[in-house]
């Protein structure tokens, strides 16, 4: 039996930012200031534990947060359980291949490298902000920018694939116009 | 189980349920205003970062003990082990500390008072970190539009069974081992300067 349930964007704003700063203020989540939710730092911290704890030959111990020595922090895996518990409740539960592999790769690899220079996922340059961190304001700034031209690249992406549909679909059905599209 | 986990988890479990049914993604939002014009998601981004400002606001004001808040009027530290990049008038003596993220593996305290690198524009000098930090972000902002989602979209998406969600999470958590492994000591290098 399938259950929707409608939550607006705003409303998630206004939970996520109670449960970040609920857990710093009431739950010690802290420091590091302004950590109560993060998916690169609390990642982080995660596989950092993990190995610390395991040990394996390869591995030199790793430093993680202050926040990490109380216990292992679970954040990301508590929000893929809560997405996971949400979909199947609203029968949204679907395995497929969306985006291009290999792209979704290298894109992994980047953004978490990224985030681990500056110790801060959007979510926790977001929470740093309203902390009082200029540094992350002007983060902020440059990742809308970074946001910007992601989006000019996705268009111009959209627009080669339209034109190279295009030009088949004419090839295939209009030799005259096909060879005028491909002299242009 | 310690309290971390528990609060952690449950934390967890609460966005990651709001983010799948509101469909949040804090990317996603201002992709989609720059192509089509559409608030809705912009609206949780901007309600997130307003919300929080409240709330910390409003706990400091109830006087509940928020360490070094507001961050931009915290007092000087002389001795900690933290780093940070901030935005500091050029003629004032700067010193390293240890700031937004406090790793720590063994304690180490130091008493540094070191001018930190900077590029100095109309009487402000901003760090090199700071620079390094926005090219950071500006580099998430890009390549998250790319892979259709931030890190949240990401987790929420692969929970939702999109496989190339799950293959960008692979290379996520795989990509800390690689970094704690191998890319760690370079980017200390380039934060001390």
């Amino acid at each position: 039996m399938k259950f929707k349930i409608k939550i607006s964007a705003l409303t998630f704003g206004v939970v996520s930012a109670a449960c970040a700063v609920l857990s710093q203020v009431k739950f010690s989540f802290s420091p590091p200031p302004a950590y109560g939710v993060c998916m690169v730092c609390h990642a982080r911290d995660l596989v950092n534990t993990l190995l610390n704890r395991i040990g394996p030959e390869w591995w030199e111990q790793a430093i993680v947060s202050s926040v990490a020595l109380k216990g292992l922090i679970v954040t990301t895996l508590g929000v893929m359980l809560g997405a996971f518990i949400a979909a199947v409740i609203s029968g949204e539960f679907k395995l497929r291949f969306v985006e291009n592999v290999p792209k979704a790769a290298i894109c992994g690899f980047i953004v978490i490298t990224a985030g681990l220079v500056i110790s801060g996922c959007p979510m926790r340059l977001l929470l740093r902000t309203a902390y009082g961190d200029w540094g992350a304001a002007a983060s902020v700034v440059t990742l809308i920018l970074g946001v910007f031209l992601g989006t000019l690249c996705l268009k111009w992406q959209a627009k080669r694939k339209a034109r190279r549909d295009l030009k088949g679909k004419a090839q295939a059905e209009l030799p005259a116009a096909a060879e005028e599209v491909a002299a242009q | 189980m310690s309290k971390v986990t528990i609060v952690s988890l449950v934390m967890g479990v609460i966005i990651g349920f709001f983010a799948q049914r509101s469909r949040m993604c804090f990317i996603g939002g201002w992709r989609d205003f720059f192509l089509i014009k559409d608030t809705y998601l912009l609206k949780g981004f901007f309600s997130f970062v307003i919300a929080a400002a409240i709330f910390f606001y409003a706990f400091d004001l109830t006087g509940a003990y928020i360490k070094d808040y507001p961050w931009f009027d915290r007092p000087p530290a002389e001795y900690t082990n933290v780093y940070d990049a901030v935005f500091y008038q050029a003629e004032y003596a700067v010193y390293r500390d240890l700031g937004y993220c406090d790793l720590t593996f063994n304690p180490l305290i130091t008493n540094l008072e070191i001018p930190i690198p900077s590029v100095h524009i109309g009487g402000f000098a901003i760090p090199y970190e700071t620079l390094l930090f926005m090219g950071c972000a500006f580099v998430i902002g890009f390549f998250s539009t790319l892979a259709n989602g931030c890190p949240v979209r990401q987790h929420v998406m692969a929970a939702s069974g999109n496989l190339s969600s799950i293959v960008f999470l692979l290379f996520f958590y795989g990509g800390i081992i690689i970094y704690e492994k191998y890319l760690v000591n370079i980017v200390n290098d380039l934060i001390n300067f």
